[in-house]
């Protein structure tokens, strides 16, 4: 073991103090550690509880689901978990805050189940750590309740509230219905996909609001370029997906160049700094080969990827011998 | 680009090795499920990151049009190996759970997928446990269980997923077993991931056992 920490004392200190539920329980299921957490939560000392029957105190345990998985813990030398998701609590915890959380009454808890064998004397002791995870289960609470609302926004008016392009759902769902055509009639399409270059950067350096005018101001500069006919949407984040119809690689190459051009020596004015952004695209042309539309999307999705590995600001174009990049931007 | 490879020799060694660990998996399982478990001998690829969703497809004993549950689990030893597990089960079999385990009432949704999540622990556990001891000769450190997809057509969710841009390993060594219980139509894939760093610390393993077979 390591010098620092050569005296047991001291780290079963740090085991004690963890903010995190440990107890061990040996074969018999009896308690043979119990560290403050417990203690603090349960409040039953851990002298009051060694030797004992984990059970026999923890009355409202589910005895038989969890003696079930100690066994299988023991028998297979495996981890096993139990996810606040699935069952919200193991231990009847009351809450850490004073501030009750909207509508969780107990400490929701994510608890893992670790063998630990006994070097010594062969015994197979099973260690149960206990995560609170209360927080996290009220800010999803209110997440969710945020994107639920949004979802049902977007199921009405299939756009995308930010940049009212359209949204993944609609898009997907054009690009299905122009290959379906295709592969029926054999006509002619392509799909173009990008996304803005270190948008991250954006955000991090002028904060969020900047980076949600940069997705307006994209969108708007796009809808300009587009003909009537073209679909555009928001396919994620800094993503967007264009479905250009009757556009063979040659042509949806020409307009993707015209786009990264264009978005270059565009600016995006925030209070009083200019933000400038690039974009790097991938295009792909419809084939009878390609079996799906998610395929075709994922095709578009590797050109984009290697327009990003080759330097960014650029357009790759999808073929099935690899993926060949456009005469790439003029370096300033 | 640095290309990852192992040697014939070192494929072989690690073919052996998981075909090992895969039978002492599969007795295991088979204690936990009451009933015997089939394990298919696993098949090991270096696959080149822009590839993986085409070989998912193409190594699934599923087929595209189905729709299935994705479930992963994450996993690490201290010899630097991590990497992620990836289980699928069909529909059909996610209706025979409540069979398999003799119950009389048919289980409702959250049940079933708390079942998955269970199993999806038992089937990479075992695995990757013995993959592991016999390697490493210590056992794996996993993270929980997590539901990545329900009721998908796999050949959407497979390009959804496994996007070029979201892989952060430009290589992965890919380990497809497929599980089925005899004498029921259970159906199930697992599939390993290891990171591109782990490779070479498999290779490096892999090598010491060569050395002392020799």
């Amino acid at each position: 073991m390591n010098k620092m920490i050569d005296n047991l004392d001291m780290l079963y200190d740090i085991i004690d103090h963890v903010n995190i539920g440990m107890t061990v329980l040996d074969e018999d299921n009896r308690v043979v550690f119990w560290n403050k957490f417990m203690a603090k939560h349960s409040g039953i000392h851990s002298s009051d509880l060694l030797g004992k029957n984990l059970f026999d105190v923890f009355t409202y345990l589910p005895k038989q689901w969890m003696e079930l998985k100690l066994k299988s813990v023991r028998l297979i030398k495996n981890y096993s978990f139990v996810s606040w998701t699935q069952k919200p609590y193991l231990f009847r915890f009351s809450h850490t805050s004073m501030i009750k959380g909207g509508g969780v009454d107990f400490m929701h808890q994510d608890c893992t189940f670790i063998p630990v064998s006994n070097p010594l004397t062969g015994q197979i002791y099973v260690c149960i750590t206990i995560h609170n995870m209360t927080d996290v289960v009220i800010s999803q609470m209110k997440l969710s309740e945020i994107s639920d609302i949004n979802k049902t926004l977007e199921q009405i008016t299939n756009h995308d509230n930010l940049t009212s392009l359209y949204n993944k759902m609609y898009i997907e769902s054009q690009i299905q219905q122009e290959f379906n055509k295709a592969k029926r009639y054999g006509n002619l399409f392509s799909v173009l996909f990008f996304d803005i270059d270190d948008f991250k950067g954006v955000n991090d350096q002028y904060g969020h609001l900047a980076g949600d005018e940069v997705l307006k101001k994209i969108a708007e500069t796009m809808k300009n370029h587009l003909r009537q006919s073209d679909i555009i949407g928001r396919y994620g984040g800094e993503e967007f997906l264009i479905l250009l119809p009757e556009t063979n690689l040659e042509s949806a190459s020409m307009l993707a160049q015209r786009l990264r051009t264009t978005t270059e020596s565009m600016t995006t004015q925030y209070k009083d700094t200019d933000i400038k952004v690039t974009i790097s695209l991938g295009v792909v042309q419809f084939r009878p080969d390609i079996k799906n539309a998610s395929q075709m999307i994922h095709e578009a999705d590797l050109a984009l990827y290697h327009s990003k590995k080759n330097g960014r600001n650029r357009v790759t174009r999808y073929k099935i011998t690899g993926c060949a990049a456009m005469n790439p931007p003029a370096q300033p | 680009m640095k290309q990852v490879q192992l040697t014939e020799d070192q494929y072989e060694m690690l073919q052996e090795i998981v075909n090992l660990a895969m039978g002492q998996a599969g007795h295991d399982l088979a204690i936990i499920l009451k009933s015997f478990v089939d394990l298919s001998v696993p098949e090991i690829l270096v696959v080149e990151a822009e590839h993986v969703a085409d070989k998912i497809l193409q190594e699934s004993v599923f087929s595209e049009k189905e729709h299935v549950n994705l479930f992963r689990q994450t996993f690490y030893n201290s010899a630097f190996v991590e990497g992620e597990a990836i289980v699928l089960f069909d529909n059909e079999t996610r209706q025979q759970f409540s069979e398999i385990l003799g119950l009389s009432d048919k289980m409702d949704a959250v049940e079933e997928i708390d079942f998955m999540l269970e199993l999806t622990n038992l089937m990479v556990g075992a695995c990757l446990n013995n993959i592991s001891t016999q390697l490493f000769s210590q056992a794996m450190t996993f993270s929980s269980p997590e539901l990545l997809s329900e009721n998908s057509q796999l050949g959407n969710i497979a390009y959804d997923i496994f996007k070029r841009r979201n892989l952060k390993w430009d290589y992965t060594l890919l380990s497809k077993i497929t599980f089925k219980l005899k004498e029921r139509s259970f159906k199930s894939d697992l599939l390993i991931f290891i990171s591109q760093d782990a490779i070479n610390a498999v290779g490096k393993a892999l090598d010491k056992l060569l050395a002392e077979y020799e």
